[in-house]
């Protein structure tokens, strides 16, 4: 029997028999919520398209005939898969081993790892990029002086294709650990407890049990990996191009880069970017539509109870230490150092006495970085705002409601799962220089850029929390006389308030870290804080750099740690 | 609460005397099933019809599936008939051949739903509230007024004393009657109960059970009750539509539903039920029939039209049936005892009969007879009802 409510259907016929033409106040909130989902998303594809394919109102291959007689695309394909794929097979096997050691064995320290496996998520692209490359540079950087001490003094080169595959790799490790954390969380523990019983050796166990339970989470963190690498701006530009290494990404920069800027090219290598990430995506989608898709959203189930490691204690607390050395500590500590020197100095007792905070000062201080701040906080709020507000009305649309068309809805939000951010910006720079709208060069552009790549984020926040409110909560203020707006208001919304402020707040962060669309979009002036720490490197400001972000970094983490908590209160809380 | 736009001509068509409160006709319901690869229609409430005498309680009885609960939301207009009438109070909520559907906001009904659907963020004063609040400012009283009506009805479900603590904080019972408190202080015309003791445990749902029947009964409301326990609709209702497949199989009082089943569902569905598949052999005068069955013969009264030659079953329950043991020369309701239970306040008997059925028998606690003791089955011939067969 449907619990289901439906009178959708039944209001727009009587409405429009009782007072004809007088739109209800859902009507026209939904319709308008619909209307801006679609501007936000299709409206630049449709641009890109449209600018890509024609010349002066013709249809016309010539722009992706440059693009692929472009000398060296064989070379950039094979760059670029490379890349992708090396990324994965570094980043999942070890965010699962680490999501292993932590959820499911009787590791010591499981709860410092848990954090520090998740600090990396904070650290801006740009950031993790650039602490890589002063952590390896030859003579100066820590890394190299270690590897100078070791017999054969090895060296490390991180502007190479492995090079950008290892920092690529573990800025990805974290997303892999959260995805198959919640997976191995999930997990019936007594699956693996038969088996061990019956006399198998952990390390088969693990392999042969425990890894294919939780096949789905890892087949999604495979394909997500290599989604977000072929997406990857910030690794791309800064180690492959000096050395000439291209992908996609980096061509695409590189055709708006230079005067004048290549529409067409930048679109043809967008496109196929896309074709290329919305097959990746559609296979994503698949598998999690035959896997349960909400498993882990309702907080409920066993505790799993955990593996005892044995003689493999060891070595586990071996490996978890050095992976939070030299993936998390190594490159904050580095960071941390370069900002309190006044200039860039290998480290030794004598540079760290001179330490001092004239960058920090420089930091708080500057009218530059102060407008980079307020810029960055004010469209992280913004935009998170926005999309919350947007998603939660339209969560109900399609959650809810029986309206013909409600997935359309859904399909519509999740469009900017495939666009790489570099994507959005090239349509925007597109649409904008084009319509004769006044937002080029203004922040709007850059906000709309962030409500279009995130809308997809504030959509599953929104409808995850929908699904947690119960159905007749919602009638019972029917059946009570309120009407749905006052309903949505006052049953609602405020029922939905943690789902949304953890949503709210997960969009300011990546709003915060973003620089992929911010790169293309902003104008001098305009700047965010992820395109400032991109101008001071190419400035050479590393001191500065390292300051301003050694202070995002920290203004992340907190942010974090709030929504950290927000979740796990809705996960245990559960509405009716 | 009068949504007069609606009032039609339905309403002078449908000439409802004072006595009757609820006209629901001919309702019809289907539902697309399963996904969208599939346009499967299924009918959930297939041409039901009843009406509720004013002040009563009309309970929808039947299994889950059976539709009474997409009948009850019909008319709170949660669902939208595909066809049908529903008039309550004089007013027509629905009539699909006049093209009405008032919108379920408009229909001024208080209603309880199964899981109460308090709202979590608001307390119990709020709560109560939220349909005053919900008003039109024009139609709001003042907030003294306001305040008389929910301490009123605070005051008649007994949670006075409650008025401020987070509805949250309630008990499984508090949180009912705090439903109930919110589905009546508009006062209205008609209260639609939906389950509303299923989540309750058992000693605590007998207790609301009483004080549901008291309550309605005081304020005189006219309710309709769904469930699927027969023990709630036989102890509370004035009047019982039992029902399956969407469709309604009996109306009746308590007693008539439980004496005179008028069908094997009806049967089957209300108490325990031993039924012996007959023919009808003679057809005499007033109703008289004889009914052959394989264990024996029954002189008996029908109340539907049964010609000599149709398949019946013969409807005896379990209390009404008495054991005699039995000597080798009887052939008539004669079985043996398969098993034996004592169960506090009765003994009941497990009767293997001579064409292997098994016969439930509910005696006295002072009757106990021992597995494998031959039996004869005795019941006065007036306690066994007759409802077509097969």
């Amino acid at each position: 029997m449907s619990t289901r409510l439906g009178e959708t259907e039944q209001t727009f016929a009587v409405v429009s028999r009782r007072t004809r033409l007088r739109p209800t106040s859902k009507v026209v909130v939904l319709t308008g919520v619909v209307m801006i989902f679609a501007f936000l998303t299709l409206v630049p594809l449709g641009f890109l398209l449209w600018q890509t394919f024609t010349e002066g109102g013709a249809l016309t291959f010539d722009a992706v005939a440059r693009a692929y007689s472009a000398d060296a695309l064989g070379g950039m394909a094979v760059s670029s898969v490379t890349f992708a794929v090396g990324t994965a097979v570094l980043a999942v096997p070890l965010g699962t081993v680490l999501a292993y050691l932590t959820m499911r064995t009787d590791m010591p320290f499981k709860g410092p790892l848990f954090v520090a496996a998740l600090t990396p998520l904070v650290i801006p692209g740009i950031l993790h990029t650039i602490a890589w490359i002063f952590l390896t540079s030859p003579r100066i950087g820590p890394l190299s002086q270690l590897l100078a001490m070791l017999p054969g003094s090895p060296t490390i080169d991180i502007f190479s294709i492995w090079g950008m595959i290892w920092v690529e790799g573990l800025h990805l490790t974290p997303l892999v650990f959260l995805l198959m954390a919640a997976a191995f969380r999930s997990m019936d523990p007594s699956l693996e407890e038969v088996a061990l019983a019956s006399g198998a050796s952990l390390p088969r166990v693990f392999t042969r049990i425990t890894l294919p339970l939780v096949k789905p989470a890892l087949f999604a963190s495979i394909l997500i990996t290599g989604i977000r690498a072929l997406e990857a701006f910030e690794v791309p530009a800064l180690l492959g191009i000096p050395r000439g290494i291209w992908v996609f990404t980096s061509r695409i920069w590189r055709a708006l880069e230079r005067v004048p800027s290549d529409f067409g090219l930048a679109g043809a290598f967008a496109i196929s970017l896309l074709v290329i990430t919305s097959v990746l995506v559609f296979l994503y989608a698949r598998l999690g539509k035959r896997s349960q898709r909400y498993q882990t959203v309702t907080g409920k189930g066993f505790r799993p109870r955990v593996v005892s490691l044995g003689r493999w204690k060891g070595p586990a607390v071996i490996f978890a230490i050095s992976y939070v050395t030299v993936a998390v500590v190594l490159p904050l500590l580095n960071l941390l150092y370069i900002s309190t020197q006044r200039f860039y100095a290998q480290p030794s007792l004598e540079t760290i006495a001179n330490a001092t905070f004239d960058n920090y000062r420089y930091t708080f201080t500057h009218p530059q970085v102060l407008r980079a701040f307020r810029n960055s906080m004010v469209l992280g709020i913004g935009a998170a705002t926005a999309l919350v507000l947007l998603t939660a009305v339209a969560s109900w649309l399609v959650v809810r409601s029986r309206a013909r068309g409600r997935s359309a809805v859904d399909h519509l939000a999740s469009i900017p799962l495939v666009i790489p951010g570099l994507v959005v910006g090239v349509a925007l720079l597109v649409v904008y220089l084009r319509v004769p709208v006044p937002i080029y060069g203004t922040l709007w552009i850059l906000f709309i850029a962030y409500l279009t790549r995130y809308l997809p984020y504030g959509m599953r926040y929104s409808s995850s929390s929908m699904y947690q409110v119960g159905s007749e909560l919602e009638e019972s203020a029917y059946v009570s006389g309120a009407s749905w707006w006052y309903t949505f208001r006052r049953v609602h919304l405020p029922l939905l308030v943690p789902g949304l402020v953890a949503g709210w707040i997960y969009i300011v962060i990546v709003s915060v870290r973003e620089l992929s669309s911010s790169i293309l979009l902003y104008s001098p002036g305009n700047e965010v804080l992820s395109v400032l720490i991109w101008e001071q490197w190419e400035n050479g400001q590393f001191t500065e750099l390292a300051a301003l972000g050694v202070v995002m970094v920290a203004i992340l983490m907190v942010l974090v740690a709030v929504v950290r908590r927000l979740g796990a209160r809705i996960g245990i809380r559960e509405i009716a | 609460m009068t949504g007069s736009t609606a009032r039609t001509v339905v309403e002078a068509e449908s000439t409802t005397g004072d006595g009757t409160a609820v006209v629901v006709e001919s309702l019809v319901k289907t539902f697309e099933d399963g996904g969208s690869s599939s346009r499967k229609q299924f009918t959930a409430v297939d041409g039901v019809s009843f009406i509720v005498e004013r002040g009563t309680m009309f309970t929808l009885l039947g299994p889950s599936g059976c539709g009474k609960t997409t009948t009850l939301r019909c008319i709170a207009g949660l669902e939208t008939p595909d066809q049908g009438t529903i008039i309550v109070d004089g007013r027509t909520f629905t009539s699909t051949t006049n093209g009405i559907n008032l919108p379920v906001n408009q229909r001024g009904l208080g209603m309880v739903f199964q899981s109460y659907a308090i709202w979590p963020h608001l307390d119990v004063y709020q709560n109560v509230a939220f349909p005053i609040k919900a008003l039109p400012r024009k139609r709001r009283p003042s907030s003294r007024e306001t305040r008389a009506r929910i301490e009123r009805v605070l005051d008649v479900v007994q949670l006075s004393d409650l008025e401020n603590r987070p509805a949250t904080d309630l008990s499984g019972g508090q949180q009912q009657r705090l439903a109930l408190a919110r589905a009546l202080v508009m006062e209205p015309p008609l209260l639609l109960l939906d389950e509303p003791l299923s989540n309750l445990d058992a000693k605590l749902r007998e207790e609301m059970r009483f004080e549901l029947k008291r309550l309605q009964r005081e304020l005189g409301i006219t309710t309709v009750y769904v469930t699927h326990d027969q023990i709630e609709a036989l102890s509370m209702s004035k009047k019982i539509a039992v029902m399956n497949g969407g469709k309604i199989e009996q109306i009746g009082r308590p007693r008539e539903i439980y004496d005179k089943p008028a069908s094997r569902f009806v049967a089957g569905f209300i108490g325990i039920s031993n039924l012996f598949a007959g023919v009808v052999s003679t057809a005499g005068p007033d109703n008289a029939r004889v009914v052959e069955t394989d264990l024996g013969t029954l002189r008996v009264r029908v109340f539907a039209d049964m010609p000599r030659g149709t398949q019946v079953l013969a409807v005896v329950r379990p209390e009404q049936i008495e054991l005699d043991t039995v000597s080798d020369g009887e052939t008539e309701w004669v079985g043996s005892v398969r098993a034996r239970a004592f169960v506090g306040d009765a003994v009941e008997h497990m009767v293997r009969m001579r064409n292997g059925a098994d016969v439930r028998v509910k005696s006295s606690p002072t009757v106990s007879i021992p597995p494998g003791t031959k039996v004869q089955l005795r019941f006065a011939e007036e306690d066994c009802t007759v409802v077509p067969g097969a």
